[in-house]
């Protein structure tokens, strides 16, 4: 259902030009996101029919994630990456976390959020457990057995917020 | 040991050199004109007139040239043939697991999105820049994908090469029988509005004559048909790294 309505509302999105939409522009966003329901529904029949995944809130505040803590995250990890480069005080190592979120969307995106900042590369994850734990390639390596704070900040937090 | 690959990169280099000089020459040579003039100025005084399609270059190439057009996305058939005949010999022996759930993940977001573009853009050839070749294109993008993140035998078991084949015969035949019904109309092959295709309103989703079912015909072509082919290569990669014979996994 969630993939339904994504998909109706980026064909519009895209078949928008400024003016009005047809009728039967909306006729064949319908069919088209019908279309992917089904193979969605295909790929994996355990896909529940809810409308959970659209719930505003989860996406407000995945948008605030992205523009707030993440932004700044990123920033900060350019200029810290740029010193490093420039000075060559660096100490690169592998360091193991455990991110204490345990669905899967969440852990997807905080592997994403890790890897996207500068000097962080989320490099294997192991979900053999109840929460994922990340192999986390650090440029800088403080403390070999790192809290998560330290290593990517608030970014556990938001995930969990956002997406668990 | 070095000396050979230093007079091999200073041969290229020099290759490049006169290549780009020749290149740059060719661009200095074209006339600089203010106005579009021959051809050029024909088509885009007259396509929508003539098509009802707003995408000057999707008309000429679905409805002036659509001959053309059909020639070449027999190019691709032909290809198509001739890998899966080189190919077919290989019995699929392993595919790999595909990556992590993380990437699995990732794709799972993504491929709605990516076939709704590809949609979009193949439907709307005759209206904005795009069409079913590249469109096409995207499709067979979504499959390539499915194939790294999932292993190709995930994705053979989704898109069986048969339904691929059947697709791509499919847009050959439609492409074909469009062109039939300008024969039967007595206007000659692949001919659009003369043969009695509405021309609709300009600039409509519903315009253009038989210009969007040509697309949807090459898109339907090429998106199965570069599958296929990236399909029937990693099946060998897969095979050459295995050299148990005989031991496949159907």
């Amino acid at each position: 259902m969630v993939i339904f309505v994504l998909s109706v509302a980026t064909y519009l999105l895209l078949a928008w030009s400024g003016g009005g939409i047809d009728p039967i522009e909306v006729g064949i966003a319908v069919a088209l996101g019908g279309v992917m329901a089904g193979l969605a529904r295909a790929w994996n029949p355990e896909r529940s029919w809810t409308l959970a995944g659209l719930n505003p809130l989860r996406w407000i505040t995945f948008i605030l994630y992205l523009f707030l803590p993440f932004l700044w995250g990123m920033i900060k990890a350019n200029f810290d990456v740029a010193f490093r480069v420039i000075t060559g005080k660096i100490r690169p190592g592998i360091v193991r976390i455990d991110s204490g979120l345990k669905g899967s969307l969440a852990q997807t995106m905080l592997a994403n959020s890790i890897t996207l900042t500068p000097g962080t590369l989320t490099v294997d994850v192991d979900d053999s457990g109840e929460t994922g734990i990340f192999y986390v390639h650090w440029i800088n390596v403080t403390d070999e057995n790192p809290p998560e704070q330290k290593v990517y900040g608030s970014f556990g937090k938001w995930a969990r917020r956002v997406a668990e | 040991m070095s000396s050979k690959p230093y007079i091999f990169r200073i041969a290229s280099l020099i290759l490049c050199v006169s290549l780009g000089l020749m290149l740059f020459r060719g661009i200095a040579a074209l006339p600089v004109t203010e106005k579009v003039t021959g051809p050029a100025s024909h088509y885009l005084a007259r396509t929508a007139g003539e098509t009802g399609a707003r995408n000057v270059v999707g008309a000429i190439l679905f409805d002036y040239r659509a001959f053309d057009t059909l020639g070449e996305s027999t190019v691709i058939f032909t290809a198509v043939c001739g890998i899966a005949m080189l190919f077919s010999r290989r019995k699929f022996h392993r595919s790999s697991r595909g990556l992590s759930f993380i990437a699995k993940r990732g794709i799972g977001i993504m491929v709605p999105f990516l076939l709704m573009y590809a949609s979009v853009i193949i439907l709307f050839g005759h209206l904005s820049p795009g069409g079913g070749f590249q469109g096409g294109t995207i499709f067979a993008t979504v499959t390539v994908l499915l194939c790294v993140v999932f292993g190709s035998s995930f994705e053979s078991q989704y898109f069986p090469p048969r339904t691929k084949d059947i697709l791509e015969s499919g847009g050959a035949l439609l492409f074909s029988g469009i062109g039939l019904i300008g024969l039967a109309a007595g206007t000659g092959f692949l001919s659009n509005i003369a043969a009695g295709f509405p021309a609709g309103t300009f600039g409509s989703f519903l315009s253009a004559g038989s210009v969007p079912i040509l697309n949807v015909a090459v898109g339907m072509k090429v998106g199965a048909g570069l599958s296929t082919i990236f399909y029937s290569m990693i099946k060998m990669l897969d095979a050459g790294h295995d050299h148990r014979e005989g031991g496949g996994i159907e």
